[in-house]
């Protein structure tokens, strides 16, 4: 398996094939692949505090002025908890779109128009010498044969 | 803070998909061609097109005037304007030919200002002391063409008459800039041949002289200027 595809496969595979056990093609890859193993522990990381962040118990109707009477950790405890998904999904992205870097392609500029053609490319007769002279006026050209 | 993490989790989300697409973001798109051929339009786009890439690689084919290409949206764009840019119509080139005596015998000539131009050029290179026009021709064509001018009276025996030649070669044209490959010459049964191929820019005007047509003291000069026509 190729690192492209392995990578293509890690946002859908499972726990157990992320962390290298098994025998799919995937986790025999991870296993082999340091760069997609270290991947595929960045999504196990990144997934894990998500899970963490969803299964917090956080009071779908909170009492009034609750956070004034919240103890200052527990408050600090739910921003944290608040931020975690945030922070799971720009790590993620971040992963996914540095590992792609490499597949874009090559960085082509377009065509740039031709430039003033120096001199003259002569096709000599044969048996000719010829002499080409570029003179002070860049419009003009002389061939000369001899 | 429900409603922050549900934000949060749909940024995850869209994200993630994201970065999915990015590894799988090849579009195709066909090209029309209206004046390229599309086996040099392939020929020109073909480094824009990433043959090599794992898992997506890049893919071109045509078919007629058509040109398909898979590739990243990115480089779809770069082949498009190539493309704009070289899919044009070739101009008509315009020739102007003028045959210039040079010798160091006969009275000096007046000022000519048809010549002025080429003469202080030939003048700071050879030593003729006369520079005298013979005969001048404009003649057009496009890519491809083969013309044949005579100029002056060419069943007198009087030298100077002359038959004018010229096969238009590859155009390269940008706008009204650009070069053409052209193979010029004159002919003469009473002077000889003088023939070339040369390579010049569109307003360029090339001088060409051979000393093996000297007769008298001088010679005879072809200066042949191409000039882009739409």
């Amino acid at each position: 398996m190729k690192c492209t595809d392995a990578y293509q496969q890690l946002l859908t595979a499972a726990p157990a094939e992320l962390t290298g056990r098994g025998s799919t093609e995937l986790s025999q890859h991870i296993r082999s692949c340091s760069r997609c193993g270290a991947a595929a522990v960045a999504i196990l990381t990144h997934t894990d505090a998500l899970r963490q962040a969803m299964n917090a118990s956080v009071p779908s109707h909170p009492p009034a002025r609750a956070p004034e009477r919240a103890p200052k950790l527990q408050r600090r405890r739910r921003r944290w908890l608040v931020a975690a998904p945030a922070l799971a999904a720009a790590g993620l992205a971040t992963l996914l779109l540095t590992s792609d870097t490499a597949n874009v392609g090559p960085e082509i500029d377009p065509p740039v128009r031709a430039a003033r053609v120096a001199s003259p490319l002569v096709e000599q007769p044969a048996g000719v010498d010829v002499a080409v002279f570029n003179t002070n006026n860049p419009d003009i050209v002389v061939v000369w044969f001899f | 803070m429900r409603t922050f993490q549900i934000l949060s989790v749909l940024l995850l989300a869209s994200l993630a998909a994201c970065g999915g697409s990015a590894l799988d973001r090849l579009d195709t798109q066909t090209f029309q061609l209206q004046h390229l051929d599309a086996q040099e339009a392939a020929q020109l786009i073909d480094p824009y097109v990433y043959h090599d890439r794992e898992g997506a690689p890049g893919r071109m084919g045509h078919a007629g005037n058509t040109l398909t290409v898979r590739e990243t949206k990115d480089n779809l764009d770069k082949i498009s304007r190539v493309l704009t840019e070289f899919d044009r119509p070739k101009p008509g080139v315009r020739l102007h030919f003028q045959i210039i005596e040079a010798s160091d015998r006969g009275p000096a000539e007046q000022f000519d200002p048809a010549i002025a131009d080429v003469e202080a050029e030939l003048r700071k290179l050879f030593k003729y002391q006369r520079y005298r026009l013979l005969n001048d021709a404009v003649v057009g064509g496009t890519e491809g063409s083969h013309i044949e001018q005579a100029v002056g009276d060419i069943t007198t025996p009087d030298g100077n008459s002359w038959m004018i030649t010229a096969n238009i070669g590859t155009v390269r044209a940008f706008g009204d800039s650009g070069s053409v490959e052209l193979r010029v010459g004159i002919r003469s049964p009473y002077r000889g041949t003088l023939e070339t191929t040369v390579n010049a820019r569109a307003g360029q005007t090339i001088v060409v002289g051979n000393a093996q047509l000297a007769s008298g003291g001088g010679t005879v000069i072809l200066t042949v200027k191409p000039e882009f026509v739409q």
